[in-house]
């Protein structure tokens, strides 16, 4: 055989089968594109344009690039089986008229050779083009300089064409193993051979529903935001592990369900729907799994990161409440007297002055924090000397305050008598109406003169862990005795004097005025001997927020990126589908015509089986994401996103312009269904 | 009247741009009485299938009419053509045309669902039919799980279960080996001994033997027809083969 015959039947097969090679190719063209892009966001040339959060940058682009690696493997060998399956029957006929095993594999490389190349060539100049606008966007929401030079990153480009030079040989080596493993008549009938009606199996689908049930639980009971965080992810297995058991074993058992009842099973409209959803409904569930589980991902993804972004603003205040922060620790609760934060704040009122610059807005505070176990209405703070082991969800914050700094921080006076104390809690419940502080054997018992939700501090670190506010009228009083070092030498205690201000300075002004005062005291530090304290820090709210929109910022691009890579997903899964049911049904409508069936009612039983199809992934999705919105929230706060409102709000504007833009897919492909079943019918 | 009145039909098929003419049909006329077994022989290429599709109501003829029970096709509303196909047709493919997503029961159960049947109606006459064609032990399996002779008598099965007016059958023992092609022919005797009409189309001359009559077409037209009358089965077959050597030959009318 001459050698040239087989890139010329490799390159007419592709041709001959562009309906369905067609949107493979493109796939992969979008996917290498959008990686390159990533890998090109992330390289050194492109790095240099964004003016603040680099590293934050960088990370969340890298870990984009690993999740879109390992979800182009897993995508392209599933949509490539489409392919391959068309294919076989020409292979068998050509091994039938004399060709061996040996010469369909090089039509096949060939055939592999060719996809790749277009797909990597076409990739990268989609790439390349569309990194620049990328760039732009991702520079602009960073707010760096934006030029309109051309860039490339050789680097990039070198690990894109790997990456998915590697997925593309993987596929090659599966067709292969295929083809080496098939039959001449096997082949031939790749094509036109049903699946075996399923049976139907009740353990698969009682696991479905059990793992589903389960994974919803976890969600809604887990009420620690760290703890969210590490089961987040083992929800999302049993999630997606459930939604596949469901929907390939529970929604066969369904449908055999509906044919055991005579009465419904027996209609017209009926009949025919529910016989081949139920034949097909191992591909067809694991198909709408699919679709079900990237539409939960674009949503999780869309809401979150639009949340993130468009919650950043007030994450940054809380996180910063002044312009510029100052935190001092001391060593001990008489560090918190008035002497000695005198000294520091002349300091910093000096350092202002001497600057030209007017302090306003001044915020003040002292404020004791520890941590403990809250049983019976005592917090014990020693808590390794509870008995048994301490879980790390067991522990509450405390932050102690006086009456007389949460009055002028608040501005709403608070009078405590004698021995009470006013409860603020935030991440838990309290209704005793006396409580105890202990550190050991050392205890304090207050009566609870009042109990109100939030906390006095907003920045306080963490905010993992539930908080408890106690205010009472004398700090020191209040934890006498309490100042002693644990066994461990780590202090129990922190004493902290939280000191802020606005300057009126710009974004840069500030970062250098926090940079100086933080080296001022310093200098304060090692010089005077009456001045006392552990440690200072000085925090522009400039600096912060650059970090913050570093990553948030990168986040919300990669989160919408990967969006747009998951829906092209979707979309293109629901076109096989459709392409591939349609090729199946056309023969069999058009045996339905033959035995009766009359146009209207082909038409109807398409239309019911379509909007099954259509509505079970979209509806299943919804479920998901509502069941996962308290989990995703509770992860938010731990990015210092309290605003439940705009996390509704972002969720169900995602949801409604998905299922737009799922309807519109749905309503294309469902043409191209009709027109080959029509075509033949 | 007769049963079935096919009269002057004629079948002309154009190229998608109008350009060449082909007469699949060109003047076809006979009648099948209440009760025959009609076979009709031709080569291929003799407008055999065109003339079985045109009866089936699957396609329209050029020109001429079909009558069944004086009925005229070409006055039934476009509408109705799969109703009335359902109520009043039975089909046996060559390919037997059975659907693999349903067990051989619902595939026999199809053409009455459709018409609105209720469970209890349809299991009523399942019964004595599937008895009757010896399948009742595989009406649970799918068609991918029977044999080829088994899946021609559940598509007979469907096609007799609407008790319709006439069965046309296109090519019955095309795809069977010749054990399962004699027991459907016995069974189509069966069936027509107990009074149901069947026009067939086939160009076996083994299975037309079995028939009461037989219309040879040729070029678009009825070329000659052999009644059996009080011949043996064996006798009738010499006789087809001797016009289908004729046929062959183009030689004229007998």
């Amino acid at each position: 055989m001459k050698k040239r015959i087989y890139p010329r039947l490799a390159w007419d097969g592709i041709r001959k089968n562009r309906r369905m090679f067609a949107p493979f190719l493109l796939t992969c063209v979008c996917m290498v594109a959008i990686f390159y892009i990533l890998c090109y966001l992330a390289s050194p040339t492109a790095l240099a344009l964004i003016p603040r959060g680099k590293s934050s940058v960088e990370m969340v682009l890298t870990l984009g690039q690993i999740v879109l690696a390992v979800f182009s493997l897993v995508f392209l060998f599933y949509t490539h089986s489409f392919l391959i399956r068309r294919r076989m029957k020409e292979f068998g006929l050509y091994n039938v008229l004399g060709m061996g095993k040996g010469n369909l594999v090089r039509v096949i490389t060939w055939e592999s050779l060719i996809t790749a190349a277009l797909a990597l060539a076409g990739g990268l100049l989609a790439g390349l083009a569309l990194s620049k606008l990328a760039e732009l966007g991702l520079v602009n929401l960073l707010d760096g300089e934006i030029d309109y030079r051309l860039r490339a990153d050789a680097g990039a480009l070198v690990r894109t064409a790997l990456c998915y030079a590697l997925i593309f040989a993987l596929i090659w080596l599966s067709a292969i193993a295929r083809t080496a493993r098939a039959s001449a008549i096997h082949l031939m009938k790749a094509d036109s051979v049903g699946e075996r009606p399923p049976k139907g199996n009740w353990a698969l689908a009682l696991a479905g529903v059990v793992l589903l049930g389960a994974a919803y639980w976890l969600a809604v009971s887990i009420d620690n935001p760290l703890d969210a965080l590490t089961w987040f992810f083992v929800a999302v297995l049993m999630v997606i592990a459930a939604t596949y058991l469901v929907m390939i074993a529970g929604s066969v058992k369904l449908c055999r369900g509906l044919q055991a009842c005579k009465g419904y099973y027996y209609k017209p409209n009926h009949f025919v729907s529910v016989s081949s959803m139920a034949y097909r409904m191992k591909r067809n569930g694991a198909g709408l799994a699919s679709i079900c589980i990237i539409a939960t991902m674009v949503l999780v993804m869309l809401s979150a990161s639009t949340c993130m972004w468009f919650g950043a603003e007030d994450a940054i205040l809380s996180r910063f409440p002044r312009e510029i922060n100052l935190t001092a620790r001391m060593n001990e609760v008489a560090q918190l007297g008035d002497d000695n934060l005198d000294q520091i704040r002349g300091t910093v009122v000096r350092f202002a002055s001497a600057r030209g610059t007017t302090m306003r807005n001044v915020r003040d505070f002292r404020c004791v924090d520890l941590n403990g176990v809250l049983e019976d209405g005592v917090v014990q703070c020693d808590y390794e000397t509870v008995n048994g082991r301490v879980r790390f969800g067991d522990l509450l914050e405390i932050c102690l305050v006086s009456a007389e700094d949460y009055a002028a921080g608040t501005g709403t006076p608070l009078k405590l008598a004698e021995g009470e104390a006013a409860l603020l809690v935030d991440g838990l419940d309290y209704d005793g109406d006396a409580i105890t502080l202990a550190m050991g054997e050392t205890a304090r018992r207050f009566r609870v003169a009042s109990v109100a939700r939030g906390a006095a501090v907003d920045e306080y670190d963490g905010m993992m862990l539930p908080r408890l506010t106690v205010i009472v009228n004398d700090l020191a009083a209040a934890v006498e005795g309490f100042d002693t070092p644990g066994e461990s030498g780590i202090a129990k205690l922190q004493f902290q004097w939280l000191y802020g201000f606005d300057t009126g300075l710009d974004d840069d002004g500030n970062s250098r005025f926090a940079h100086d005062l933080d080296f001022e005291l310093f200098r304060l530090f090692e010089e005077s001997d009456t001045v006392g304290f552990r440690s200072t820090m000085v925090d522009a709210r400039a600096d912060g927020a650059a970090d913050f929109f570093g990553s948030y910022g990168a986040l919300f691009f990669i989160g919408v990126l990967l969006s747009a890579v998951f829906l092209a997903a979707a979309v293109l899964i629901i076109y096989y589908k459709q392409v591939s049911e349609g090729y199946e049904d056309a023969k069999r409508f058009d045996i339905m015509q033959k035995v009766g069936m009359t146009k209207p009612e082909i038409k109807r039983s398409i239309a019911s089986q379509l909007l099954t199809v259509f509505a079970l992934p979209l509806a299943f999705a919804g479920l998901h994401l509502a069941f996962a919105f308290p989990m995703i929230q509770k992860v938010l706060i731990l990015f210092s996103l309290y605003d439940t409102a705009l996390f509704v709000r972002t969720t169900l504007i995602s949801f409604a312009a998905f299922a737009a833009l799922y309807a519109g897919v749905y309503a294309l492909t469902s043409r191209e269904y009709y027109r080959i079943v029509s075509g033949t019918a | 009247m007769s049963l079935l009145e096919v009269r002057n039909l004629k079948k002309v098929y154009r190229t998608r741009f109008g350009g060449h003419a082909v007469e699949a049909l060109r003047n076809v006329s006979f009648t099948v009485e209440a009760g025959e077994y009609v076979a009709v022989m031709g080569e291929s290429g003799s407008g055999k299938t065109t003339l079985l599709n045109i009866l089936a109501a699957l396609d329209k003829p050029t020109a001429g009419t079909v009558l069944l029970e004086g009925r005229d096709f070409s006055k039934i509303r476009e509408s109705d053509v799969a109703t009335f196909r359902r109520d009043n047709l039975g089909f046996v493919f060559q390919e037997f045309n059975l659907l693999d997503t349903f067990t051989v029961e619902d595939n026999i159960y199809l053409p009455l669902v459709l018409a609105g049947k209720s469970w209890r109606e349809m299991s009523a006459l399942l019964m004595p039919l599937a008895r009757a064609l010896g399948i009742e032990g595989i009406l649970k399996k799918y068609p991918y799980e029977v044999s080829g002779g088994q899946k021609q008598r559940c598509a007979v099965a469907r096609a007799l279960i609407t008790s319709p007016r006439i069965i046309l059958a296109d090519e019955p023992t095309g795809a069977l080996d010749s054990r399962s092609s004699d027991e459907l022919l016995t069974l189509f005797s069966q069936v027509n001994a107990q009074g149901q009409t069947i026009l067939m189309v086939t160009h076996s001359a083994r299975a037309a033997s079995r028939a009461g009559r037989v219309l040879f077409i040729r070029d678009g037209e009825v070329f000659h027809q052999l009644y059996r009358g009080e011949t043996s089965d064996d006798l009738f077959y010499a006789k087809i083969a001797d016009t289908l050597t004729l046929l062959a030959r183009g030689g004229d009318r007998v």
